[in-house]
């Protein structure tokens, strides 16, 4: 057998003799992903905190201007201007937290309490921010009640309005004006458009209440769902099935994450108690014995990250694209064997090596949107999560998953990936070559 | 089958083998006696191929690139630390290191029952290594070391920290490899070990070599006078001088040749109540070559 193919499986022989070591390999990312699970599936969380929405305006209204100013003024939420198809894009790759649709025809009954049918806005969020959700449709009721003063100042205001009271010979023969003074004129207009607005009102609400028993709908606005993934396909397709479909790739990353930390483990533990030397003065030579051991933890990665695959699929995820999962799940496992020589050489103890490893974990995990989601982060914190290997590994993942990217739309998140594990290799192959010599 | 010449080595500073040379021939056990720090493992370490000398040259059955696959395919080593998996049996240990070396199946499996055979741990090679004793774990270092088949056996402190009995069988392994024509490197700060062991001994301190012979010569040599120590029956009357001070009855002195002043102590009289005849020892010889203890 091949000294590579050796190394490799006496590595992975001792990692299944290890059994705290497989219950954090297997057993605690099952336990977070289950866990994230129950936590996205079972509510909404609010906050204050700052979105990043698309927003697509296809009202052409005074209205609909108000409506996105009132939208902006209150400062939760910033707006990127687009259009339906690039804006539910950069919802669906991961880039905005989610988009705003106003329809054609918002104007006509935005800030009307009785005006029969409410205005629509549609709102869409990104299915791995379900957090936000909530948040969002919040913002847009908020917006959306500002209208209220101002369609009735401007009724208010309005000659119209008048002309509807009073019959066109009453305002011809010009009896109102020479009848009431000009301020006491004005009340009655609006006392009397008042009224009439009224009167609509309950007939509606009488017609409804007599066909349904329902109260009358005094809503200002409707906030329509967006499939932000069915709606790129015209319905094709399935939208997210389940929570676990989003949770479950983090999942994945801390059993990878698992993976390189023990593996980093292993490296040291061979510099400490001499097996490495031995193996050094083995008839190999030194790069067989570095792809022996990065062999296993290529393989154990995939192990894990299928293990996991299928605790998700059992739990109710399922992978749209099995063939994309297989791309990243290799991209993902080649990142984190070059992230595993790298944590190899961070201390020159088992302890300080396993300490570093998972500590680093932690923080690549936090900034990559492994812990929480990168919308909850400022602005500097989400330029730094692009160097997190964890933002790339689970947006492929997700790619694969449920986000239905393209081969194409893979090649990105992948090619981080490449890069990030070719250059951690290297670095570390450097720093463990020089401290061998 | 070991030709050192000149050979040196400094991490910065401090110079860790300076000018070390020595032969070491096919079926001879070489030890290299010296306290901690002394130069004995980076010597091995450049031997082996882990660590480039800054000058000199080594040359092992005629090949001069000790990092070569080929030479190291000859060299065994058991280094000073417990090379070992823990997590392992003492038969898959022995099978991964012998898989490194490519051996094949069959030659494997006759290698690793030898080698267990050796170091008598056959009755043990399903535990694990974590279950084995101090001593155990040497002789399965050892046993490591031979396992593919090697011309040479390269031993840093193969005793450390072994009991008694473990330290027996070590040494019969060695006595029994050495036979079969294997040449034996085996560095030491135990004197006792050198004495017992060894074939030549090379008396190493600060990364020189200080003298070199067996240890018969190295004693005649730098050695000094036998001590002896007389105690009469009753005191000398007189006729012979005495070699020394008449201490009551009891008389110490050294002397190059102590039998030959016994002899003549025997004419003064008084008769002899006990003798003691201390012969020197390579510690006496590292005392003399270097004015401190090994064990210092």
């Amino acid at each position: 057998m091949h000294p590579v193919v050796l190394i490799a499986l006496k590595d992975l022989k001792q990692l299944l003799r290890d059994r705290v070591g497989l219950f954090f390999l297997v057993g605690f990312p099952v336990m977070i992903g289950v866990f994230f699970g129950f936590v996205f599936g079972g509510g909404n969380q609010s906050g204050s905190i700052h979105l990043t929405v698309a927003l697509v305006n296809e009202d052409p209204s005074e209205y609909s201007a108000k409506f996105v100013e009132a939208l902006e003024s209150g400062g939760s939420v910033g707006l990127v201007r687009t259009n339906r198809e690039p804006a539910l894009e950069m919802v669906r790759k991961g880039k905005l937290a989610g988009v705003i649709v106003v329809p054609e025809g918002f104007g006509e009954t935005a800030g009307m309490m009785w005006g029969g049918k409410p205005a629509t806005v549609r709102v869409g969020v990104d299915p791995a921010r379900k957090a936000e959700a909530g948040m969002l449709k919040g913002l847009v009721l908020e917006a959306a009640g500002q209208l209220v003063p101002h369609r009735m100042n401007r009724f208010l205001s309005s000659t119209n309005g008048m002309a509807e009271l009073f019959d066109e010979e009453t305002l011809a023969g010009g009896q109102v004006g020479t009848v009431l003074p000009v301020e006491v004129e004005g009340a009655l207009t609006n006392l009397f458009e008042s009224l009439k607005q009224l009167r609509k009102a309950n007939l509606v609400a009488t017609s409804r209440s007599e066909s349904s028993g329902a109260m009358p709908d005094m809503s200002v606005v409707k906030v329509e769902q967006i499939d932000v993934v069915r709606e790129r396909r015209n319905g094709e397709l399935a939208k997210v099935r389940s929570s676990w479909d989003i949770t479950f790739p983090q999942a994945i990353m801390w059993g990878v994450l698992a993976c390189a930390a023990g593996f980093a483990v292993t490296i040291v533990r061979e510099q400490v108690r001499g097996t490495l030397l031995r193996l050094q003065v083995s008839s190999i030579p030194r790069w067989q014995v570095l792809a022996g051991k990065s062999l296993a933890c290529f393989i154990s990665v995939i192990f894990v990250v299928l293990f996991l695959i299928g605790v998700g699929m059992a739990f109710g995820m399922r992978p749209k694209e099995p063939l994309l999962l297989s791309l990243a799940v290799v991209c993902v496992a080649s990142c984190f064997v070059g992230i595993t020589m790298l944590m190899a050489v961070w201390g020159k103890t088992e302890e300080a090596v396993g300490g570093a490893a998972w500590a680093v974990g932690m923080v690549m995990s936090m900034f990559g949107g492994g812990m929480i989601p990168l919308t909850f982060m400022p602005a500097f914190m989400k330029s730094i999560s692009h160097i997190s290997p964890f933002k790339w590994a689970i947006l492929s993942l997700e790619g694969a998953i449920w986000r239905e990217f393209t081969f194409a739309e893979m090649l990105f998140p992948c090619g981080m990936l490449l890069a990030i594990g070719a250059g951690t290799f290297a670095i570390g192959h450097a720093i463990l070559k020089r401290r061998l010599a | 089958m070991i030709e050192v010449k000149e050979l040196r080595k400094a991490f910065g500073e401090h110079v860790a083998v300076d000018g070390v040379s020595f032969e070491i021939g096919q079926g001879e056990v070489f030890g290299l006696l010296g306290p901690n720090g002394a130069g004995k493992t980076t010597t091995i370490r450049m031997l082996v191929g882990l660590a480039k000398p800054d000058s000199g040259s080594i040359q092992i059955d005629g090949h001069s690139d000790s990092a070569s696959a080929r030479v190291q395919r000859m060299i065994g080593l058991a280094p000073q630390s417990i090379s070992l998996y823990d997590d392992l049996t003492a038969e898959e240990n022995l099978r991964f290191f012998g898989g490194m070396h490519r051996l094949a199946k069959r030659r494997l499996n006759e290698r690793v029952a030898w080698s267990l055979e050796v170091v008598e741990l056959t009755d043990r090679r399903r535990d694990f290594v974590k279950t084995f004793s101090g001593g155990m774990k040497r002789r399965l270092n050892l046993a490591a070391a031979l396992v593919h088949e090697p011309k040479m056996l390269l031993l840093d402190e193969p005793t450390v920290g072994v009991d008694p009995q473990s330290r027996n069988h070590i040494f019969d392994s060695i006595k029994t490899l050495n036979a079969d024509g294997l040449a034996v490197l085996y560095t030491t700060h135990y004197m006792e070990e050198a004495e017992r062991l060894c074939d030549r001994v090379a008396i190493v301190d600060h990364g020189r070599l200080l003298a070199l012979d067996c240890v018969d010569g190295l004693i005649a040599n730098h050695g000094g006078p036998a001590k002896v120590r007389v105690e009469f029956n009753k005191a000398p009357s007189g006729g012979e001088p005495l070699p020394a001070v008449l201490d009551g009855r009891q008389i110490e002195f050294e002397s190059a040749e102590p039998l030959v002043v016994i002899n003549r102590l025997a004419g003064v009289g008084g008769g002899f109540a006990k003798m003691e005849i201390s012969r020197p020892n390579l510690e006496d010889v590292f005392l003399k070559l270097t004015g401190h203890s090994l064990r210092d």
